[in-house]
């Protein structure tokens, strides 16, 4: 009986007893040992990769449907053999480039909507400089003819109106459209195109029917002096030259927005320490590189760019790092030893003990370098596909600004806060890149590329180890272009 | 009482000393931290669960120590009739605690693990990774060595 209650009163007891104790102290000391709150990531990169991922759908989807029809129709003709242009009558083999389509100007508006009322005629046009006696379809058999496109008139209506875009047609002596029809049930034949990059976009054709629009609405005689004008080029040699004119559209200035994700390879180097640099070469991770910025691209001539933007580069990393002192101290105990002595009783004896206190503790800290720079770009662009265009570009990049946000080991091992970083040069690396651009409308272009950053120069954050980082990243961004 | 407080009370039971009691406790709550979201705090009993994280963590000091030291003075004598329940019910929580101080380590972990919280003799042997016999007859020698140290009290009171 007694031995439960005994139990049970000392349970009792115990359970309620209080404890005098400095709790402030030990929050503070649970606060330090808890592993840094682990930056929530994921969902930035979940973001960023899903936005990857509908521009690649959306390019791909507007892609498609700007090549619905692909079968051959949109012929361009080419002849090999020199043009005269003091030449007031072309052979058969010339005489298709100034056959144009002759609008019906007593009745226009009879003819059949589907072919733009243009009318598939053989008329001389124009007494002082071309006489045309074949139709176009006839004298194609004798051409050489490179099969472009295939466009049907119902798609050519409609994607001339294709969103909001405004269609204006600047007829100048670099463009030379000629529409004759083929079959107007069916098809409209187009003799213009891209002579080097063998594409005819949808841009073009519906330039090509609203030039028939306006067509219509001139005279015979404005046509013809259209086609003069055309003809009277200077340096025409041959037809080749006439139909390169007609090269895909100088968007001239663009102006754009993009951000990206990457992966980042950093490089220390030690100066006098190459303990410490492996100290931190095994206890620092580069995690990834976020970046975003605008641009600015101006098409210059022969295919070239040249651009500058504006960029804020981030790359985190993570220092996981057990810091551990040692300290020897003293302890005189009163119960350093315990004894029975011969009565039965115990006697405790003080005691003086010399120990090494070993204490440790884990760091896992999440870094950032910061960085503002100006890349400067040249590149080189070319037409992959309809408004599909492929871009290499490469410079400079210039360091503006650069930060270091967290923590670091120190010389003695321990981990400090990162004082302010000392900075290298100004030239701070090299880009390399390719970037495929996809024309959504005349003004916005959607780019997705990826290049390869290598760093020109070092910066250190602790005066005694310098670091650099190459980075590998993958961009999106959106181009306005300023015609 | 705080939730601190009561788990600062159990650490104080299986430590020698108010430090060592705040080490276990702090390990404990760094723990109890790092893996609440693995807890299921609306099923399971969350008292519990803490308690026995810190009764763990208690525990690892002691394996600790004693394998730095692995002399505990096992006390062999008669078993002695407590012949003054009053001396017990003037005892309060701080006078036990001392005299439960006096206990060998290993007798003192065993009888706070089976008395005060609760365990079976199967729980503590996986526990201190000793037989359950061990543990039986541990638990027994704890408390006969509790009640010499009551009755030694005792004399020391009437002298």
């Amino acid at each position: 009986m007694l031995k439960d209650n005994l139990d049970k009163y000392i349970k009792e007891n115990l359970e309620n007893a209080r404890v005098d104790w400095d709790k402030n102290a030990m929050w503070d000391d649970i606060e330090k040992q808890l592993p840094a709150k682990e930056k929530d990531r994921k969902g930035l990169l979940y973001l960023i990769g899903l936005l990857f991922l509908l521009m690649s759908v959306a390019i791909c989807f507007f892609a498609i449907n700007g090549n619905v029809d692909n079968e051959p129709a949109v012929a361009f003709m080419q002849n090999e053999g020199p043009l005269d242009k003091n030449t007031t009558e072309l052979n058969d083999a010339n005489a298709h480039i100034f056959s144009r389509p002759i609008i019906d100007e007593k009745s226009p508006q009879t003819d059949s909507d589907d072919v733009a009322k243009v009318k598939d005629t053989n008329t001389n046009t124009n007494t002082n400089t071309t006489t045309n006696t074949n139709t176009y379809a006839n004298s194609s058999a004798d051409l050489k003819i490179n099969t472009i496109g295939k466009v049907k008139v119902d798609d050519l209506e409609r994607k001339s109106n294709y969103g909001s875009e405004k269609k204006s047609i600047q007829i100048t002596e670099e463009h030379t459209i000629a529409l004759p029809v083929i079959n107007p049930s069916e098809l409209i034949t187009i003799d213009s195109a891209v002579l080097d990059s063998k594409v005819v976009s949808i841009d073009q054709v519906s330039n090509a029917i609203s030039l028939i629009e306006r067509l219509e609405s001139i005279s015979n005689i404005g046509f013809k002096k259209l086609l003069i004008s055309n003809r009277d080029l200077p340096n025409i040699r041959s037809e080749q030259s006439m139909i390169e004119i007609s090269k895909a559209p100088n968007k001239g200035l663009q102006l754009g927005v993009y951000s990206g994700i990457g992966i980042a390879d950093r490089t220390l180097q030690s100066q006098s320490n190459d303990d410490l640099l492996e100290l931190r070469d095994q206890n620092e991770t580069v995690l990834e590189v976020i970046r975003g910025g605008l641009t600015l691209r101006k098409k210059i001539s022969h295919n070239f760019s040249i651009g500058a933007g504006i960029e804020y580069q981030r790359i985190n990393e993570r220092l996981d790092y057990i810091e551990s002192s040692q300290t020897t101290v003293t302890v005189t105990s009163d119960s350093a030893y315990v004894a029975n002595t011969a009565s039965g009783s115990l006697q405790y004896f003080s005691g003086k003990v010399d120990g090494v206190v070993t204490s440790s503790q884990r760091f896992i800290r999440y870094n950032a370098h910061h960085n503002i720079s100006m890349p400067l770009h040249v590149g080189y662009y070319t037409s992959l596909a309809p408004k599909i265009e492929v871009s290499a570009y490469a410079g400079p990049v210039i360091n503006l600004y650069q930060g270091y946000e967290g923590y670091n080991i120190n010389l003695d091992g321990y981990i400090v806060e990162t004082d302010a970083i000392r900075s290298g040069s100004i030239l701070s690396a090299f880009d390399a890149g390719l970037s495929l651009d996809y024309g959504m409308s005349s003004c916005i272009d959607i780019s997705i590329g990826a290049f390869y950053r290598r760093a020109l120069s070092a910066f250190s954050i602790d005066s005694n180890i310098d670091q650099s980082y190459d980075n590998l990243n993958l961009q999106v961004g959106i181009l306005y272009n300023f015609y | 009482m705080l939730t601190s407080d009561r788990l600062m009370n159990v650490s104080r039971r299986y430590t020698n000393s108010l430090e060592d009691a705040k080490d276990v406790l702090q390990n404990a709550y760094v723990k109890i931290f790092i893996n609440l979201k693995n807890c299921d705090l609306k099923n399971g009993n969350i008292d519990g669960w803490l308690s026995r994280i810190v009764v763990n963590e208690a525990l690892q000091l002691y394996r600790k120590k004693k394998k730095d030291n692995n002399r505990d003075v096992l006390y062999q004598q008669g078993l002695k009739e407590i012949s003054a329940p009053e001396i017990i019910a003037r005892l309060n929580a701080e006078d036990i605690l001392k005299l439960m101080k006096r206990l060998p380590e290993g007798y003192r972990m065993i009888f706070n693990m089976n008395v005060v919280e609760g365990f079976s003799h199967k729980e503590i042997s996986e526990q201190l990774g000793i037989a359950e016999s061990t543990s039986r007859s541990q638990l027994s020698r704890a408390k006969e060595l509790l009640r010499d140290i009551i009755n030694d009290q005792k004399k020391a009171e009437l002298c």
